[in-house]
């Protein structure tokens, strides 16, 4: 009994003493952690930016550091001039200039004239009306200058079915399970296809086209390279109530540029919100008509909202807003039509958590994409007429949606249709804007804008197709 | 065959060089002799065909040794006066009051730093730089005594030229001053070379260094903490408070060893100019910061490779950018950074 009292009593002062405290750490210490739990769940940015830095770091090499830190540092913008009215225009104009920006588009404008000039001088005969219709016709002198690699016509489809190692050819045999992969790993890999770009030998008909026009209705201020000035916000003008710059990115012109709108062409643009690209393009004196489409509602309403505070009464009547999928569209009725596909958008995606294509959640939606803008350059294709011009542009850096997605659709069209198209040879766009952007040299079918600290407009592909048949 | 010999008593024996040009201090090489004549320090190279021609031209009779000394002389005192004209035109044109003492006090005292040995030009930019030394009228006992302490005539030039108000100080001052540090655990050469890298510190009170040292004893090994005030003298005049917080964003925010920290400026470089460095790394995708869990070996730059080097060889080492590029982004650094105080 005496001990038993004892032993109560000396275990009562274990547990009053210091000695249960570190029952209890130990206690404590030997909680496993949960697997499910995350201190720190990683935001939708940093996944963008591990991803960006697992597939473009081995393709852009050296260069990357450079894009990524431009891409995570404040971007630059340009402010586009209004044409609606005189009054307006002029404000405006003055407005920027005094700001210290200069116009970078007429600049490209008196390049491109110089070089016409100092062309024709080189060519005695100057007869530019039969060296154009010497382009539209795939040159072979002119394809060795630009693409020598891809030149020979008629280049066969290496075939990749050699015999299988003689061991395995039995059905019968016995074939141990080397790796299983689960859905997740499938997915990885399905991302790493799609992020990679190879370049098969597929015979392409480039062609190479006069400089386009740059009218003098279309002018767009910028800083010079190395300031990083912003605009203030545009003011509403008393007269018409309408403003007088629209800011944006200034690589967002180059597909309009490109595509090089004549008087009456009809025009679509395919994935039209959030209206930057039309209002330019509205800029340009076109008596044709122009259609926008988008699938989102509220997008189109954003751009019709942009249209009314911008346009005058001709510009709006020009403009046809229409809320369909891009996919759907195939008829053949335009000559211009411009294709800016819903991508990766890259800027948007290193920066902002919300609407991030990279949340982990969207994997599947992400994968789609590629597939989704083929399509819809399938069908911006098929909406163009023969001898009219298609452009296709894209926000992103990654090879699989530029070049890949230009690659695919030609096998395509290439294997199951009749239509013909040659790729448009667009490097008079880097002599052009050689001092306002800084491109990359190696793209294989399009110029791609990349963004430089000094620069920092883009990323911004481009790619101008020419349906001949 | 006169000058060869000649040539040959120049490389035999020293004293027969001394004893022909008269100079009163001097120190030869095979290759070059160092002569002084009226604080003058002039050197003659001994190169094949010049040392000959030298030889024929200076030293082939004695009556041309004569001249030649001559000469030297008065271009010397040419010299002399020019700079003389030179200082006293500058501060007229200042309204400095030194005027009103006089062209020849400024003579005079160019005349005592030429005899300390400090070069003409140096002795112009500092008089034209801080009158202080023509206004105070201990500088020739100071700068003679600094001068019979130790210090080269080029560390002379350096204090002086770093910290003028060091000429208000007292000789025995400053070596009581010196004791301060030298009580720390400063070896005497070490100590001349903080002192010439920072002059200011002689401004410093005992009781405040101690504290200081002994706060930084608490964040570094005490061995640590000379060395650290020798590379960055800073940590001495700063607040404390601001080394803290760089302390902690560089081992916190970067994950830095103290051992990198002591190899580096760090202390030396202001704040913004550490974020921005940083920033920059991070943002092109160069530097991570590596937490013990992961076990992974960082690739990361060290701090000395990051503060330590010009914006130029920065840009270049990272990410090859250049220096306009790196200029942009210190400046859109600077503008997030004041939006972010602004917010």
């Amino acid at each position: 009994m005496s001990r038993t009292t004892i032993c109560n009593s000396q275990l009562y002062k274990l547990l009053t003493s210091n000695k249960v405290i570190s029952f209890k750490q130990m206690c404590h210490r030997r909680s496993k952690k949960k697997m499910a739990f995350q201190s720190n769940p990683k935001s939708n940015t940093q996944h963008a930016l591990n991803h960006f830095d697992m597939y473009y770091s081995n393709y852009y090499k050296e260069v990357w550091p450079s894009i990524r830190i431009s891409l995570l540092s404040q971007q630059k913008y340009c402010a586009l001039v209004n044409h609606c009215d005189e009054g307006t225009t002029f404000k405006a104009e003055s407005i920027l200039s005094d700001l210290g920006a200069e116009d970078f588009i007429q600049k490209a404008g008196d390049i491109s004239k110089d070089l016409k000039t100092e062309h024709s001088q080189s060519i005695e005969t100057g007869s530019l009306h039969t060296e154009k219709n010497k382009f539209i016709v795939s040159d072979d002198s002119h394809k060795d200058h630009t693409q020598p690699s891809h030149r020979s016509d008629s280049i066969v489809f290496s075939n990749n079915n050699n015999p299988i190692d003689e061991k395995n050819t039995s059905l019968y045999d016995f074939m141990p399970t080397n790796k299983v992969y689960t859905q997740r790993e499938f997915l990885h890999q399905e991302l790493a296809r799609q992020n990679t770009f190879e370049d098969t030998d597929f015979p392409v008909n480039v062609i190479t086209e006069d400089n386009p026009r740059i009218p003098d209705t279309l002018k767009a201020y910028c800083y010079k390279k190395g300031n990083i000035d912003l605009f203030p916000e545009p003011s509403i003008s008393r007269r018409n109530s309408k403003l007088g710059y629209y800011m944006m990115d200034a690589a967002s012109m180059l597909p309009v540029i490109a595509l090089d709108v004549q008087d009456n062409d009809n025009v679509l643009d395919m994935c039209s919100a959030p209206g930057g690209k039309m209002l330019t393009m509205l800029q340009y004196p076109h008596s044709g008509t122009l259609l926008c489409n988008d699938s989102s509602k509220s997008r189109l309403q954003r751009l019709t909202r942009t249209l009314h505070s911008y346009g005058n009464q001709k510009m709006i009547d020009k403009v046809t807003v229409n809320q369909d999928d891009g996919v759907t569209l195939n008829e053949p009725s335009y000559e211009k039509v411009l294709v800016d596909v819903p991508c990766t958008n890259d800027r948007h995606s290193t920066l902002e958590d919300d609407n991030n294509i990279f949340k982990p959640g969207r994997m599947k939606e992400r994968l789609q994409i590629p597939a989704l803008q083929k399509h819809l350059l399938l069908s911006g294709i098929m909406s163009c007429v023969p001898g009219g011009s298609i452009v296709y542009s894209t926000c992103s850096l990654s090879p699989g949606q530029n070049d890949g997605v230009i690659q695919a659709t030609l096998e395509h069209l290439w294997k199951e249709t009749n239509i013909d198209i040659s790729v448009v040879d667009l490097s008079y766009i880097q002599t052009l804007f050689k001092d306002t952007f800084n491109f990359y040299p190696s793209c294989r079918f399009g110029q791609l804008v990349l963004p430089n600290l000094r620069a920092n407009f883009g990323p911004m592909f481009i790619c101008k197709l020419h349906r001949t048949k | 065959m006169f000058h060869c010999k000649f040539l040959h008593a120049v490389m035999k024996n020293r004293a027969f060089l001394l004893f022909r040009y008269g100079a009163n201090y001097m120190t030869m090489s095979s290759r070059s002799v160092h002569y002084c004549i009226r604080g003058s320090i002039k050197c003659w190279d001994f190169h094949e065909n010049s040392c000959q021609s030298f030889h024929i031209r200076h030293c082939a009779s004695e009556a041309a040794l004569t001249n030649m000394k001559e000469r030297v002389t008065i271009n010397y005192e040419i010299q002399i006066e020019e700079t003389t004209d030179k200082i006293y035109e500058y501060y007229r044109s200042c309204n400095i009051m030194i005027v009103s003492s006089g062209k020849e006090r400024i003579k005079d005292y160019v005349q005592h730093l030429i005899n300390l040995k400090l070069k003409i030009k140096d002795i112009e930019q500092l008089m034209l730089t801080s009158p202080k030394i023509l206004i105070t009228e201990d500088t020739c006992t100071l700068t003679k005594q600094l001068r019979e302490y130790g210090f080269s005539p080029k560390q002379l030039v350096h204090i002086l030229r770093k910290f003028p108000d060091i000429l208000d100080m007292n000789f025995e001052t400053f070596l009581k001053n010196l004791e301060i540090f030298r009580n720390i655990g400063f070896s005497d050469d070490v100590l001349m070379a903080l002192v010439v890298s920072d002059p200011t510190i002689l401004l410093l009170e005992q009781e405040y260094v101690i504290h200081r040292v002994d706060e930084l004893k608490k964040m570094f090994l005490s061995k640590s903490v000379l060395q650290l005030i020798v590379k960055s003298p800073l940590v001495l005049t700063e607040d404390i408070n601001m080394i803290h917080l760089k302390y902690e964003y560089v081992s916190h925010r970067m994950g830095a060893t103290p051992g990198q920290v002591i190899r580096s400026n760090l202390f030396s470089h202001s704040m913004d100019y550490i974020k921005c460095r940083h920033q920059f790394l991070t943002r092109a995708g160069l530097y991570k910061k590596i937490t013990k869990d992961t076990g992974e070996i960082g690739k990361n730059p060290s701090l000395r490779e990051m503060l330590d080097t010009s914006d130029e060889i920065f840009a270049k080492k990272h990410g090859k950018m250049t220096v306009a590029e790196y200029q942009t982004f210190v400046k859109i650094f600077e503008k997030e950074m004041s939006a972010e105080e602004v917010d």
